[in-house]
């Protein structure tokens, strides 16, 4: 009765107080909390830029798993504001709302002076460019030198939206490479196969190992509860085939014979590698060589199931090779790692990809028609990969994210925070160095190199540079990949032959796959000209 | 018999209910490896507090649920007057247009604008970045206006007759005498009303823009899907696998996510009394 | 007598045009507080909820986020024809509503089985422990709650083909198998939110008073007629609410658990109205698309609320 009402309207009032109170607190939009502490203001920069000018403001939109900075980050901003004579201000939205903030935040009418988008595919993007946006970024690159030097020429190419010479952003590049096998040593040791030398084994081979290791009892528990190949699904929870690469899937190229000029072999109709690599993967799958749950796993459940030690195959990153190689030793003491690729029938290695290619563009930053200062902005981003900086980029400072033992660089104890701003805002093409973080014994770095280098040169570039054409737009089209993606898993869980394939490739010619190939051959020829 | 019956049935209804919440908290007070060997536990292996050591340490956890406790405690509190205000009259038959009023409550429950004009709503109102953001546009919804307006139909109006010819006024009547009846709805609401602002974050992605007004649920999906989400758009080796969340970090924050909401029932359930009709109407 | 009889009359007849304005003005003089009380919710109402809805133009527009919603161009119900031209809509569409209706089926009655049961019990601590330990699931959230699931089918090492391959049968693959989708997706439905819909019911259920049921076992009732004399007529009107209001949710399959559960060997019976929705934004992005959707369903929504409620009308419980 009255007790109850007492309490009622109490927190109520207590309720309306403390928003009153706490609203005035977030209320400032002027003050997001995520901004280095001692700032450039004393203008005193180097390179003998004038006391009297003050620091560039600007704002940068990102996009980090973390929305706060660490140490380490601050105190890189720092010498990046010092050097550049400008003042940084991050806006770190939710990982897990960042494409509402990106919407919102072109709905809004105040812009960023600087924008992290993931992909050039992403509709915010598009739309930006489409009204006017974004600014082409052309006149501002043509002295960063850096930026010119480690940023793959394909991920400028990707940027350039309108199929003219206007790029529309500034990459931000990461190592394009051929990722290949974390396969268990110990495994290989028990069924007696030797790893060669160039760590690069033929298909049957291959088949071999993943036979073995699901049937040879690899792990001498006298159980047969091992399997070969870790599978997992793709971004559109597809299970792909495997082993593109020794199937020559290297996305499209240029070709000698046929209707078009340019070709990929997923939708070829005069050849037929896909349909080998669709047959390759069934075979393994209905012999029991996959992980049965490899429909079902996503990327976390993939690495558990082969760190728990029931697969012996994980298609996998070289560098991480260290986190592995740990997580594993944990659940199996035993645990050996080695790096295996797949060659193609003419016994060379290279790269495949069944998606989009990789053109090294890992997102990009786009210029706002609002900057006031665009040049200062490729600075910043120029001077973040420059020669004076990237060895703090890539590995940071002492005492923060390593300390010295004798000469060399080693892990803090305990382990130092992430820095995701300053590691993860650029980065320069080709440079494996990045990867070989500080936690790695000198053995373990010895192991990896080789296995990174050879990621590296077998990369085959592909020319699309991930062009989406308008066809892939039309309705008939988009019904059609669901058709597309349905089929594919069927074959390869053995559902559907194999010979099912060519009505597949008809029916997505039927359904706007011919114009598809089309738009991207014109797409390709046009690019290509250009150079 | 049939009490034995029913006992047996409801226990083990409740063991399957009860077994995921024993999941995560076994796998929170776990180690990885153990985790990796028997994602399904239900009793901690290799029992570690590192897990809580660790999200202990950072300061927005505790920043985010103090967002989310002033949210919570403020929207039921103005909510469920709210509600009593507005359901009560919707609930006498006397009321004019109350058929027009209820379609259109009905109406807001399917139809909606989407983010784009919520979030212009917000800003015209100068209430971007504001805790108050996070607590107005759940205020009302007419989920629970019609089922507290249900409740206040089944009460009998014998009640209120012997008030009104006491000569008592509408809003003592219903302050006085129907509030108080109505234990059981109001505590229902509050459940709910709390629940409803405990579990949101979609509010907080659209209005909030500082890391200091993060609520906690906001906070909670960060750690468990933020790093997925990324890697799907991304490639999961460019993002380091350091950023890849373990899962007994992930469970360690759902619990502590938890716990504080499974209190309000408990709490709630002394109001949840048969009979409190029993006395109030005579013959 | 007649002439005053007359006159009176006369003055009724003279009186029946002001008397109906005078009629109103005594009828907000006397229930003047319902009409006040309303305000305040009124007036959230219309700033909160009806206010925003001009968003829904977005459906009819080239919506471009820069110019704004007044900016854009008209693009009338090109949206909607899209939809209707798309052959994958319809199969869509049945999806949507097999799901809900089996959701509906399924899902509805256990809450009030639970919450009947939980009303017999006697033993006030196991009630109390009981009804907390029963709505914990809801809690936790679909990502976790489908690893769990996921965890639990494994072909591999799942618990239930433990049992399956035991028994000497080859494990099964549940998730990779449309006949199995919505069993799956159903039950899950159930395991998470069976024991909170409970607390509604329970609530309900305290109103009902204790002397019929006094009197019903002094005429010789059993429990179970009890059961379905008393107690369940007494929660009709929440049960009838409930079940409307369900109705306008006949398309709404809850993304999350969907997504997380599906994949593309069970798209035929999986891909429901929201996840179709979800990969065709990935690929076209066309935002005032995802608008016209919620469109589309909150129409079907509404029309199934007001039949639903027609229906209800018949049974004396309609919510308006």
């Amino acid at each position: 009765m009255q007790s109850k009402h007492k309490i009622l309207f109490g927190s109520m009032m207590a309720g309306m107080l403390l928003l009153a109170a706490c609203s005035g607190n977030g209320g400032n939009p002027a003050s997001p909390s995520a901004q280095p502490s001692a700032s450039a203001q004393n203008g005193n920069a180097q390179g003998g830029k004038t006391q009297d000018e003050a620091p560039v403001e600007i704002k940068i939109m990102a996009n980090y798993t973390k929305p706060e900075l660490t140490d380490s980050d601050k105190k890189f901003i720092e010498e990046i504001e010092k050097l550049n004579n400008v003042k940084l201000n991050f806006e770190i939205p939710p990982a897990t709302g960042y494409s509402e903030q990106l919407q919102l935040m072109l709905a809004s009418g105040t812009y960023p002076d600087v924008v992290m988008f993931t992909d050039t595919a992403n509709q915010s993007f598009q739309n930006a460019v489409k009204d006017g946006l974004l600014i082409p970024v052309n006149e501002y690159i043509e002295n960063a030198e850096y930026l010119r030097q480690y940023t793959y020429q394909a991920s400028w190419d990707q940027l350039k939206m309108n199929q003219d010479d206007n790029i529309y952003g500034i990459p931000r590049t990461s190592v394009v490479r051929n990722d290949a096998y974390f396969v268990r040593q110990d495994w290989l040791d028990k069924i007696g196969f030797e790893v060669p030398a160039d760590f690069a084994v033929t298909l049957d081979e291959f088949a071999y190992i993943l036979e073995q290791f699901t049937k040879g009892d690899p792990d001498g528990n006298q159980k047969n509860d091992t399997y070969g190949y870790g599978g997992a699904y793709n971004g559109n929870k597809v299970l792909d085939p495997i082993v593109p690469g020794a199937f020559n899937l290297t996305g499209w190229q240029a070709v000698e014979s046929g209707e078009y000029a340019y070709m990929n072999p997923l939708y070829d109709r005069n050849g037929d590698n896909f349909k080998k690599a669709l047959e390759f993967s069934a075979r393994m799958y209905t012999s029991g060589y996959f992980d049965p749950d490899s429909a079902t796993n996503d990327y976390s459940k993939q690495r558990e199931r082969f760190v728990k030690g029931l697969t012996g195959v994980f298609p996998g990153f070289s560098g991480h090779y260290d986190r592995l190689i740990n997580d594993l030793k944990q659940t199996n003491a035993d645990a050996e790692l080695t790096y295996l690729f797949v060659k193609n029938e003419n016994g060379e290695v290279k790269g495949g990809s069944l998606a989009a290619s990789s053109t090294g563009l890992w997102g990009f930053w786009g210029i706002t028609s609002t900057a006031k200062n665009p040049q200062k902005i490729v600075d910043v981003l120029n001077s973040w990969i420059s020669d004076d900086m990237w060895d703090k980029t890539a590995k940071g400072y002492e005492g923060l994210d390593y300390v010295v033992v004798g000469d060399k660089k080693a892990p803090t104890d305990p382990p130092a925070v992430v820095a995701e701003v300053r590691q993860s805002t650029m980065r320069r093409a080709n440079d494996t160095s990045f990867f070989l973080t500080v936690s790695l014994t000198d053995e373990q770095r010895a192991k990896i190199v080789p296995w990174l280098e050879k990621s590296i040169e077998t990369v085959v570039p592909a020319k699309d540079n991930a062009f989406i054409p308008e066809a892939a737009k039309k309705p008939d089209f988009m019904d059609y990949t669901k058709t597309w993606q349905q089929t594919i898993m069927q074959i390869i869980m053995g559902e559907k032959p194999v010979s099912e394939f060519d009505n597949l490739l008809e029916g997505w010619y039927k359904n706007g796959g011919g114009d598809y190939v089309q738009q991207m051959n014109d797409y390709i020829t046009k690019m290509e000209s250009s150079k | 018999m049939l009490d034995v019956i029913n006992y047996t049935l409801i226990t083990l209804i409740c063991v399957v209910m009860l077994y995921p919440f024993m999941n995560v908290v076994s796998v929170s007070l776990s180690s990885y490896s153990s985790y990796v060997q028997n994602p399904l536990m239900v009793w901690p292996e290799d029992v570690t507090l590192g897990a809580y050591k660790e999200i202990m340490k950072s300061g927005m956890l505790w920043r985010s649920y103090a967002n989310t406790i002033i949210v919570t405690v403020s929207g039921v509190g103005i909510g469920i007057l709210l509600y009593i205000l507005t359901a009560y009259p919707l609930s006498k038959k006397v009321l004019k247009g109350r058929r027009t009023l209820m379609l259109l409550i009905v109406f807001t429950m399917l139809f909606n604008g989407g983010l784009i004009p919520n979030f212009y709503l917000m800003r015209s109102l100068d209430m971007l970045d504001t805790l108050a953001s996070l607590v107005l546009p759940a205020l009302l919804t007419g989920f629970n206006l019609i089922l507290m307006k249900n409740f206040f139909e089944s009460l009998p109006e014998e009640i209120e007759e012997a008030a009104r010819i006491d000569g008592a006024s509408d809003p003592y009547i219903l302050f006085r005498i129907v509030v108080p009846l109505s234990k059981p709805i109001i505590a229902t609401l509050c459940l709910f009303a709390a629940v409803g602002y405990w579990n949101n974050f979609f509010n907080a992605i659209v209005y909030i823009r500082s890391p200091d007004n993060w609520p906690l649920m906001l906070y909670l999906r960060e750690v468990i899907e933020g790093a997925s989400t990324m890697a799907r758009s991304a490639n999961a080796a460019e993002m380091g696998e350091e950023m890849m969340t373990s899962e007994t970090i992930k469970y360690a924050t759902l619990v502590l996510v938890m716990i504080p909401i499974l209190c309000v029932y408990p709490f709630l359930q002394k109001y949840f009394v048969k009979g409190i009709m029993l006395g109030s109407v005579k013959g | 007598m007649q002439h005053m009889e007359a006159a009176a009359s006369a003055g009724a007849h003279q009186r029946s045009q002001p008397s109906r304005r005078e009629d109103f003005m005594k009828h907000m003089v006397r229930y003047k507080w319902l009409y006040l009380f309303l305000v305040p919710g009124c007036l959230y109402l219309l700033i909160f909820k009806y206010i925003p809805m001009f968003g829904i133009m977005i459906a009819f527009k080239d919506f471009s986020l820069v110019r704004g919603i007044w900016a854009s161009s008209w693009i009338g119900f090109e949206n909607f024809e899209y939809l209707i031209r798309s052959a994958d809509f319809y199969k869509v569409l049945r999806n949507s509503l097999i799901l809900s209706f089996y959701h509906l089926a399924f899902g509805f009655p256990v809450p009030i089985i639970l919450a009947l049961m939980l009303n017999e019990v006697r033993n006030m601590i196991f009630k109390r422990v009981s009804q907390t330990l029963l709505y914990l699931p809801h809690f936790i959230s679909w990502v976790v709650l489908s690893g769990m699931v996921i965890n639990f089918l494994s072909p591999s090492t799942g618990p239930i083909n433990f049992i399956i391959k035991e028994m000497g049968f080859d494990p099964i693959p549940f998730l990779l198998k449309p006949e199995y989708f919505r069993t799956i997706l159903v039950s899950a439905e159930i395991w998470k939110g069976a024991g909170w819909g409970t607390i509604i019911y329970l609530a309900a259920m305290t109103g009902i008073d204790p002397s019929l049921y006094e009197s019903a076992k002094l005429d010789g009732a059993s429990r179970l007629q009890q059961i379905r004399y008393i107690t369940l007529p007494g929660i009709a009107s929440t049960i009838t609410v409930l079940l409307v209001l369900q109705m306008g949710h006949v398309l709404d399959n809850g993304f999350e658990q969907v997504f997380l559960l599906y994949n593309p060997a069970t798209y035929e019976v999986a891909d429901v109205i929201e996840t179709y929705t979800y990969r065709i934004g990935l690929i076209d992005g066309r935002m005032s698309f995802a608008a016209a959707v919620g469109l589309f369903k909150a129409a079907v929504g509404l029309v199934m609320v007001l039949a639903a409620n027609r229906v209800a009308r018949l049974f004396g419980n309609q919510l308006w």
